[in-house]
């Protein structure tokens, strides 16, 4: 057992995955120097070939990373900021998501779109998003948000490996996070939701950081209500089995997403509750996401973004205190 | 015009219906003449056709029991009609003049709101309560109306049925997949039928309610024990000659018709024997024994019911001691075959003086039995499977053909001396089929 | 620069002529109502997309332009023209299972992708081109577009990339001065899309798109290079289309019908006779051998015809299996 950081869990993953498999490259803008730090070292590991500084150019990133994945490699794009996923739409939406459908099955597009998602920082609307349910929203994506280092190493593994595009958004508010990693190799299958906490009275699920918010809450909560939190950590695939296991049991769930509201992640969650579980609802599903409104800067973020104080009011309300 | 749909008498007998069943949905137009109800009676299942064409007006929920007579909607022909309708139409339902027969056609008046709170679509404010807790109710047999909710906007939740009860219970069900069980539609549509429901102590895979036909055979058993007072007396037949009797007539009859069946010879004797045997063929009824001048013989079929449970159905076969063999053979047979169909009117299952129970198709393991009476007759006859069994011939031990027979008697109409007599003439006919022409 | 044996130029003419009548009959089919999705003609197109693409290797990669939803492309390669009829007809023979309206796909002969998104190609064939450096085994990238997805932001960070990394990718470029019904000139001030090229340091080179040899010579350069290490290139073929946009709209420039004088002079400059013309002087091609020729092409595409029509449609229960790979 280590102790690694959140962004060393990635580029750990990532390093293994490149010396496992030579397909396997990066390519982004400035993943040499690695800003957000997930491809830190890799350089000088394997070289500029296979970590590539690329232009300001998020389409031909990402449509190099497509077209190079459809030609038999496995590029794991930096997208820097999740955000930036939108300058690079018709690449990821339309042609990454898209192409194994529009190729009868015969060619697929192995590869994984790394962005650095969420608030905690003041860098307001245009690099603090969490475009999590853009991409749910269209099929052919599989989308990866890690709350902690263990969750990061072994999702990204399972993210490189895959045969489909991966989004991986990785939240900045994790990176201080440590947790003991194990020697040996491990992959976390995409589509495992895990119970983080178990509990009986209310079933959180939460996603990316606000999984950390929740068991904080949790904790805050003890002796008055026995909350149970869990992680889907994939959106898609998403384990509504684990989710609807655990709504059967404790009759009330909140949702606690960091994207904005309006036709949001919590939104698709509630619904697959409403539509599995609905005779063991003893309250309406509720929801905690961030605003329908752009992403606030500075001082203003935290109206903005879900905080403790709201998700512990939110874990209370849904419990029907 | 606003056209009533009520509770008709289906038969002599017939006081009250359960609604069972709504082919339409408030307010969806029906036809003249389509099936629009189905209530179940004491006997059977009967579906009621619209008498006009119009907008359908349900007054009463499925489950209620509605007496004869009694209004259970209504077809509105205007759009004013139906809105009138739904407005006063479980108040007027409540007023409704029991006239049924001459029910048709009386506008509605437009009533005060309905004073009881029938849970109908149309009746009143909606309950506030949550998935959860309805289904504790409906799982709990409580009218939500009752409990008072303590959550949200007056919302009853789990902690409110829970109190509601002297029992609590666990809400934490196990989660796993409902049981997919036969007739799934039909539960669905009425009862709740969840998966590993915990009760007293243990899991139940999958509740089926008590309804219709099978709720009408719970209240009658259950009401035959109570009231009367049964003895059971068991005996043996020798069926060498009615075996032979039965092949020979169904060489000579069965290429022109339906096949003689045991159970018609059997129909056939013991309305002799009845006819013999009088008080036999009686009820007590309040403080008369009155014996019956018919003799209508009921006998039990076996039908499935859509929720896979079996349910008994005794069509009569009325004045069979007027009947030849053949007679009675067709009409057992088209009384079995439309038991099985579910069609069957309610006279055709009621009226019955004797009740004979053949349980010679469940084999020979089936051997002894003691029929339970079917109220207010005297006496049920039981016949099971013959088996070849020893028994003493002319001081030596053959190989005989034995059927098993048993009568369940009501000890307070008679003693022993009735049904042992009976037996004797049963008895009689069955070992020497001659004797029937006596 | 290799002389062209009698054989390689009566593959060329045959390429043509298929082209043209299959071409052809989609663009029946499509007035018949029996394509089940749109058709944009290749007709006036068949020299740039037949003269190009003939020079790729099987393990090269290509990107398709939509003119003959990528037949000109095709045809030339070997890949069998009856299985994008069937595609455009939603039979499970087509190239993809009848399950996407039209885009091509040949895995083994490298055609990996057409777009609806014009201009995508640009940016996925830099990733071809990447893989093709990565792989170290010579192999290129083709990109056929039109000359109105130049106006489209990938086109200038494919051109910046391929140029930064000296990325094998050969782009060919068929301007026929329309983009949808919009004339270039009044949407663009850089007549010459070669130009654009310059700029980022690709060398680009304007053909005559209406003569097969002019576009076979080009790329026959271009190709070279790429495959030498030396980076992408930019033809430009100058071409016209000789129909509608696509099947079934209006012929016009923005509304206004186009004008009848400059089709016509087009016309006299039919790729396909003037090939022929050629041909016949250098007595490659007789009379009876044209006839020839065409009647096999005719019993190719009515035999194909036949093959989709008779073909069974995709069952709908592979599509959920269609959304994610295993």
């Amino acid at each position: 057992m280590k102790e690694l950081m959140y962004w060393n869990a990635i580029s750990e993953a990532i390093a293994e995955e490149m010396a496992r498999d030579e397909k396997v490259f990066v390519i982004g803008e400035n993943v040499q120097e690695s800003p957000f730090l997930a491809t830190k070292g890799l350089v000088q590991q394997f070289g500029p070939e296979r970590v590539m500084d690329a232009p300001l150019s998020e389409l031909a990133i990402a449509g190099a990373t497509v077209g190079a994945a459809m030609a038999g490699y496995r590029p794991v794009c930096d997208l820097t900021f999740a955000d930036f996923i939108y300058c690079a739409a018709d690449e990821v939406l339309m042609k990454a998501a898209q192409q194994y459908f529009i190729h009868n099955g015969e060619v697929g597009v192995p590869c994984v779109f790394l962005g650095v998602a969420g608030g905690g920082f003041g860098n307001g609307p245009e690099h603090s998003r969490i475009p999590a349910a853009m991409v749910m929203h269209n099929p052919g994506l599989k989308l990866a948000m890690p709350s902690n280092p263990y969750d990061a190493k072994g999702l990204m593994k399972a993210a490189i490996r895959d045969n489909n595009p991966v989004c991986f958004f990785f939240h900045k508010k994790c990176m201080p996070m440590k947790q003991a990693i194990p020697d040996e190799e491990y992959v976390i299958p995409l589509g495992q939701a895990e119970v983080k906490r178990s509990g009986t009275d209310v079933t959180v699920v939460a996603t990316s950081y606000m999984v950390n918010l929740a068991l904080e809450a949790a904790k805050q909560l003890e002796g008055k209500l026995s909350v149970e939190v869990i992680d889907p950590r994939t959106l898609v695939p998403l384990d509504m089995e684990t989710i609807v296991a655990s709504v059967k049991k404790t009759n009330r769930v909140v949702i606690i997403d960091e994207d904005t509201e309006c036709c949001g992640v919590a939104a698709e969650i509630a619904q697959q509750i409403n539509e599995q579980a609905f005779d063991y609802l003893d309250a309406p599903v509720s929801r905690l996401c961030a605003a329908n409104s752009p992403i606030a800067g500075a001082a203003m973020e935290k109206y903005v973004i879900p905080q403790l104080p709201q998700v512990i009011k939110a874990i209370e309300t849904a419990a029907g205190i | 015009m606003l056209t009533k749909l009520f509770i008709p008498k289906l038969g002599m007998t017939m006081e009250k219906a359960t609604v069972a069943e709504w082919r339409y949905r408030q307010g969806d137009r029906v036809e003249k003449d389509a099936p629009v109800l189905v209530i179940d009676t004491e006997k059977v299942a009967n579906e009621i056709e619209a008498p006009v064409a119009g907008k359908l007006v349900i007054v009463a929920a499925v489950g209620d029991e509605v007496p004869c007579g009694e209004v259970v909607g209504y077809i509105a022909e205007t759009e004013e009609e139906y809105a009138q309708a739904l407005k006063g139409g479980a108040g007027s339902a409540s007023t409704a003049p029991a006239a049924a027969e001459t029910g048709g056609g009386e506008p509605v008046p437009a009533a005060a709101p309905a004073a009881s709170a029938a849970p109908c679509a149309c009746a009143g404010e909606r309950v506030k309560i949550s998935p959860l807790a309805r289904r504790m109710a409906a799982e709990q047999g409580i009218d939500p109306g009752s409990i008072a909710g303590s959550g949200p906007g007056g919302r009853i939740v789990r902690k409110d049925v829970e109190a509601a009860t002297s029992r609590p219970v666990s809400a934490a069900v196990p989660a796993v997949a409902p049981v997919p069980v036969e007739g799934e539609r039909q539960l669905r549509s009425q009862s709740p039928c969840k998966a590993a429901v915990p009760a007293f102590g243990k899991s139940a895979k999958a509740v089926l309610s008590l309804k219709g036909i099978r709720k009408v055979i719970s209240e009658h058993m259950q009401h035959s024990h109570s009231v009367s007072a049964p003895v059971s007396v068991l005996s043996e037949v020798d069926m060498t000659q009615m075996i032979a009797l039965r092949e020979r007539l169904n060489e000579k009859l069965a290429p022109a018709g339906p096949g003689i069946t045991y159970t018609d010879l059997f129909v056939m004797a013991a309305a002799r024997a009845l006819k013999r045997t009088p008080i036999m063929n009686s009820s007590l009824i309040g403080n008369e024994i009155l014996l019956w001048d018919e003799v209508n013989i009921g006998f039990a079929v076996s039908t499935r019911m859509e929720d896979g449970n079996n349910a008994l159905v005794v069509p009569v076969i009325h004045n069979a001691d007027r009947l030849t063999l053949r007679e009675i053979s067709a009409r057992r047979k088209d009384l079995m075959e439309r038991a099985r169909a579910g069609k069957l009117s309610v006279d055709e299952t009621s009226g019955g003086t004797f009740t004979i129970t053949n349980t010679g198709t469940l084999g020979p393991v089936w051997h002894v039995q003691t029929p339970v009476i079917n109220q207010p007759e005297a006496a049920i006859l039981g016949t099971a499977s013959i088996v070849d069994r020893p028994a003493i011939v002319d001081g030596a031990i053959a190989i005989r053909p034995i059927m098993p027979v048993s009568i369940t008697f009501d000890h307070r109409i008679m003693d022993g001396a009735p049904p042992g007599e009976f037996l004797g003439h049963l008895h009689e006919m069955l070992t020497d089929p001659q004797m029937m022409l006596v | 620069m290799k002389e062209l044996s009698k054989q390689d130029l009566l593959h060329l003419y045959r390429s043509l002529i298929r082209t043209r009548k299959f071409d052809q009959l989609n663009v029946r089919l499509a007035a018949e109502g029996k394509l089940l999705t749109f058709y944009h003609s290749a007709h006036g197109h068949e020299a740039v997309g037949v003269g190009a693409s003939s020079l790729a290797r099987d393990d090269d990669y290509l990107f398709i332009h939509h003119r003959g939803h990528g037949l000109p492309y095709s045809i030339p390669r070997g890949i069998d023209p009856k299985s994008c009829v069937a595609e455009h007809m939603g039979r499970a023979t087509g190239w993809g299972g009848g399950i996407t309206g039209f885009h091509a796909v040949d895995k083994e002969k490298g055609v990996l992708s057409s777009a609806g998104t014009i201009g995508s190609g640009f940016v996925l064939s830099a990733g071809y081109g990447l893989a093709a450096k990565k792989n170290g085994r010579g192999q290129i990238a083709f990109c056929f577009s039109g000359d109105g997805g130049v106006q489209r932001g990938q086109f200038h960070e494919a051109m910046n990339l391929c140029a930064a990394w000296k990325l094998p990718v050969v782009f060919v470029v068929e301007n026929n001065g329309m983009a949808w019904f919009t004339p270039n000139c009044d949407t663009t001030a850089v007549e010459h899309v070669a130009d654009l090229a310059k700029a980022y340091q690709v060398p680009g080179e304007i053909v005559d798109g209406m003569d097969v040899l002019a576009v076979y010579r080009a790329t026959e350069k271009a190709v070279e290079r790429a495959r030498k290490g030396e980076g992408p290139s930019l033809i430009e073929c100058k071409t016209f289309r000789y129909r509608p946009h696509s099947e079934g709209r209006p012929d016009v420039s923005h509304y206004e019908p186009r004008s009848k004088e400059e089709i016509a002079s087009w016309m006299e400059r039919d790729p396909v006779r003037l090939f022929e013309e050629k041909l016949l002087k250098k007595k490659v091609l007789t009379a009876a051998l044209i006839e020839e020729i065409a009647r096999e092409a005719d019993e190719e595409s009515a035999a194909a015809e036949k093959f989709s029509f008779d073909s069974p449609f995709p069952d709908p229960a592979r599509l959920p299996d269609m959304v994610y790979a295993p």
